[in-house]
């Protein structure tokens, strides 16, 4: 079985957190300090290299998440800059992620944020809903509103998640509207993982509720007059122009393009869609390399239940190959909770898109562009973006 | 709201104007010129949800 050719690797270095959001699926480990060592690290980069020709690898991703990432000393990252340099040297292309609550930023750790060690970094911010708790139940929302202030005197490019959950729900239009007046790209991340029943009971979302949400915030990006780039608004946006002009080759097969790798604390590999879950694992990337990892049952096991809901749901879908199916493909237990009950909100929401499109006479502006880049291609095909 | 049929979308009969900014028509038309139109399931829409956004270029 094969994977992407830019492979994500997410690096759980330690699950240790100094907030308490009572939606993080993260939740019962947020208080354990122990963190993946250096040589963990260098076993992984070892396997993940001696697997690149095979798994015809042509650049990775190094997602540093947590817990708290920014928690860990920065001489960790200077440690994993070298190991990376000893190692992948120029046999491969990679950049580094680090996905933060930001409630800590030194003057040292901005420094290091300039040295581009982290090519992206994302800010997990609510802005509302008063989740973001630290450990005393006291809200971090003024620390973190300072120091994203401090990133943007800084100069320092980021994005940022906000999490849509029963509690942000009420306030997503504000948050959107938060976002675009500061213009940061962001996603609005529905809760999509769960500890426990009572935490997906206490903060999922129903499909009205998500279809309403993701609405209301295609509105706010079309009416502003900066439009802020926001996920998951982007991708339905993407999908419905894919459907007016006709493009339908986009299916998204987990077999071969599978791309996210989470890599827990101990070395386990997991997907994301039964992250954590035991009868899934793909291996363990301190003891195997990666080649081994990708041909797993517990793989096997995963794309074939993928492959069953990709067939109810998306085989008969007007919009499959304009939409690539992901969602469906991927869907955590949160996810496939609703899709049981009331079908794919991606589908619901290129229902909703094209009708708006149709509504603010937006098909023929499509159309024309589509039109003029085709005659450019033909006219210039060297030039040509495939 | 339960959606089972292989039809495309219905009208909502929402007679609510549409308000659209002209940055996101620019937008709009940006995405609709690229060629094939931004297929994303080798990038772009199979990146890791709980990470900074997968950009373009990747």
């Amino acid at each position: 079985m094969a994977i992407n050719t830019s492979p994500q690797f997410v690096f759980k270095i330690s699950k240790y957190c100094n907030l308490r959001c009572n939606y993080c699926y993260e939740f019962p480990h947020l208080g354990e300090k122990a963190r993946m060592s250096l040589e963990h690290i260098r076993t992984a980069f070892q396997n993940i290299k001696g697997s690149i020709n095979e798994l015809a690898i042509e650049s990775a991703d190094f997602v540093w998440h947590g817990g708290e990432p920014f928690l860990i000393p920065l001489e960790f990252y200077e440690q994993v800059d070298l190991l990376q340099k000893q190692i992948f040297g120029t046999e491969l292309k990679y950049n580094n992620s680090v996905q933060t609550n930001l409630t800590v930023l030194t003057e040292r750790q901005i420094e290091f944020l300039k040295t581009g060690f982290f090519g992206d970094i994302g800010v997990s911010f609510d802005v509302y809903g008063d989740q973001r708790v630290d450990t005393k139940g006291r809200p971090r929302t003024d620390v973190v509103r300072t120091n994203i202030d401090k990133l943007i005197s800084h100069k320092i490019d980021f994005a940022a998640i906000a999490v849509l959950a029963r509690d942000t729900l009420p306030s997503i239009k504000k948050i959107y509207r938060f976002f675009d007046e500061l213009n940061i790209d962001h996603r609005i991340l529905a809760y999509y993982r769960s500890v426990s029943s009572e935490q997906a009971q206490r903060h999922g979302l129903d499909f009205d509720e998500l279809v309403g949400a993701y609405r209301d915030v295609l509105h706010e990006w079309l009416a502003s007059e900066r439009a802020t780039p926001v996920d998951p608004i982007n991708d339905f946006v993407r999908y419905a122009i894919r459907h007016i002009t006709g493009a339908s080759n986009d299916r998204y097969d987990r077999s071969i393009s599978e791309r996210v790798f989470i890599v827990d604390i101990n070395g386990d590999v997991f997907n994301v869609v039964e992250s954590y879950e035991p009868e899934f694992c793909y291996g363990n990337l301190f003891t195997s390399a990666l080649n081994e990892v990708v041909a797993s049952p517990g793989r096997t096991r995963s794309i074939a239940l993928s492959r069953q809901r990709v067939e109810r749901f998306c085989h008969q879908c007007p919009y499959f190959g304009n939409c690539p199916g992901i969602f469906v493909a991927n869907a955590t237990s949160v996810e496939r909770r609703v899709l049981e009950a009331s079908g794919c909100p991606v589908r619901a929401m290129l229902d909703y898109t094209l009708d708006v499109f149709e509504r603010a006479d937006l098909n023929d502006l499509i159309l024309e562009n589509r039109k003029t880049n085709e005659a450019f291609a033909k006219t210039h095909p060297a030039l040509s973006v495939g | 709201m339960r959606i089972d049929s292989n039809t495309t979308h219905q009208s909502t009969g929402s007679a609510d104007a549409v308000s659209v900014s002209e940055s996101a028509k620019r937008q709009i038309a940006m995405q609709a010129s690229e060629t094939n139109v931004l297929p994303g399931a080798k990038f772009l829409d199979s990146a890791f949800l709980d990470s900074p956004r997968a950009k373009k270029s990747q």
